[in-house]
């Protein structure tokens, strides 16, 4: 990846690229990589021309390891499944809204901690998630979206209405640098 | 070999800017780590040298054998890079009395200059600098200076080798643009004929060069980046590709089904593998990912996608000796 041209020049490496990664010794084989010279946005250019459809070309980037590092804490079945549905329902959102494609990236963060809330007559301690979206040319900086509040506030009702276990949405604010996109 | 510019790197957060700005004018180019300068090729156009987080003034400043390549082909250098140029040719760099970081306007500019061809004078730039070139070796012209700054470019007489002291590369040198494509351009006489079609034409050709006969194996992610990959690894080979789409529990909700299907639709030969629980079992009791497990949370999920694949693969692995990430 071009972006990683220059580690072995003096430039600091901030953090290492999810995707990229050397082969085990077990493998005795050779590596083709055709797009290791093209920044991110080059590599959309080159998929149009060869005419792969824009739902492939416009996704989102995702993580190698998944939602394995938006679930901050150790990994279950339940805590995936309830970060799927909660993602499933932020994308899904941007799409009907006609904002995924003004999006660089989004997710969803299930974070460590629960939080006191109130649901019916009944007292909940149920988990918080963090939503995050954020514009970028090629991922080396980036900004939070301002997604317009009625949005957000639509988003979070749906997540907590309809998905079990999480009683609180909040929305990053942070931009890279000094954050990063994922929170792992 | 397509035409291009070679970009030297000192280590500036900003080298890959400069790389995406002639990548931007459809003009190829490659990075290089200062230290590792490839071979001189007739297909290298023209070099610029970046910035860097370090001082010339410094004993263990990154440096380079600027004789081997000055006056043979044309030399930007970019902030250190032109610092660098002055101090080694007997120049002298001081520490600046005022840090200078932001923008700043252009109150000089030779407009007689290739290097600032249709740029206005009064042109905003960006700066970020704590040393300041304050004498020029002998044969170094002045071609721009700021309020602040009276050598913020220059040129050496004779040859196309120039320095400056702010960043074209970042937008807020709102010239910057029109600067590179000077120098690129202009000067270092590139055609600008580095597109997409081009990329995809040379990539298939050296695809079926470097492969022969050998079989492919990838694995996909579903993303842009794989599925752009694959489809031009299949158009170069066909059926010696076969990619392996593994669910490791860990995707989007319904994603394993439409990445499969999609990738289907495009005539790719896709093997999709199911291995939640496995992955689910390898993560279960590690609760810090993000401290000093990490890394073994993320070699276990490489080497388990890598194990399944190779046991899927398991018929004919030996004779695919090429594998692609």
């Amino acid at each position: 990846m071009i972006e990683s041209v220059s580690v072995n020049g003096p430039s600091a490496t901030i953090k290492s690229h999810h995707n990229v990664g050397g082969l085990p010794d077990f493998m005795k084989l050779k590596v083709v990589e055709p797009l290791n010279t093209l920044f991110k946005d080059g590599v959309r250019e080159v998929g149009k021309a060869l005419g792969i459809s824009d739902a492939i070309i416009g996704r989102h980037p995702f993580p190698g390891p998944g939602l394995g590092i938006r679930i901050l804490g150790d990994v279950t079945p339940e805590k995936v499944q309830t970060l799927q549905e909660v993602d499933y329902i932020f994308i899904q959102g941007l799409k009907d809204a006609g904002l995924y494609d003004e999006v660089w990236q989004a997710g969803s963060m299930l974070l460590p901690v629960q939080s006191v809330g109130v649901m019916g007559d009944e007292r909940t301690y149920e988990r918080v998630v963090a939503l995050r979206a954020v514009s970028s040319v090629d991922g080396m900086t980036a900004d939070w979206v301002h997604l317009p509040y009625d949005f957000l506030g639509k988003v979070s009702n749906d997540i907590i209405n309809k998905v079990k276990g999480v009683n609180r949405v909040v929305y990053d604010i942070s931009s890279k640098p000094p954050a990063t996109i994922e929170w792992e | 070999m397509a035409e291009q510019i070679l970009i030297l790197d000192f280590g500036s957060q900003y080298t890959q800017l400069i790389a995406r700005r002639v990548r931007e004018l459809d003009v190829y180019c490659e990075i290089h780590p200062f230290n590792k300068i490839p071979p001189i090729t007739p297909d290298i156009k023209g070099i610029i040298l970046s910035g860097s987080p370090c001082s010339v003034r410094d004993s263990d400043s990154p440096d380079l054998d600027l004789d081997a390549l000055r006056g043979k082909l044309p030399i930007l250098g970019v902030c250190y890079g032109a610092q660098l140029m002055a101090q080694k040719y007997g120049g002298n760099v001081t520490p600046s009395e005022i840090r200078e970081y932001g923008r700043a306007k252009i109150s000089h500019l030779d407009t007689h200059s290739k290097l600032f061809r249709e740029l206005t004078h009064d042109s905003q730039v960006w700066m970020s600098h704590g040393d300041t070139i304050k004498e020029l070796p002998e044969g170094f012209d002045v071609i721009a200076s700021t309020h602040s700054v009276k050598i913020a470019a220059y040129k050496v007489q004779g040859e196309e080798t120039y320095g400056i002291q702010f960043h074209p590369e970042v937008t807020h040198s709102t010239e910057g643009k029109n600067l590179l494509r000077n120098f690129v351009v202009q000067i270092c006489d590139c055609a600008q004929d580095w597109t997409s079609d081009v990329f995809i034409d040379a990539t298939i050709d050296s695809l079926k060069e470097s492969i022969g006969k050998d079989r492919v194996v990838m694995g996909l992610s579903g993303g842009v980046d794989s599925s752009v990959a694959a489809t031009l690894i299949h158009r170069a080979i066909g059926d010696q590709l076969t990619c392996v789409f593994v669910d490791n529990g860990l995707l989007r909700k319904n994603e394993y089904e439409e990445v499969l299907e999609s990738y289907k639709g495009m005539g790719l030969n896709v093997i999709g593998v199911d291995s939640k629980q496995k992955f689910y079992d390898a993560l279960a009791g590690i609760s810090d990912p993000e401290g000093k497990e990490k890394p073994l949370v993320k070699h276990l999920l490489r080497s388990l996608m890598r194990k399944h694949i190779k046991s899927k693969m398991s018929n004919g692995w030996d004779k695919a000796p090429f594998i692609l990430m």
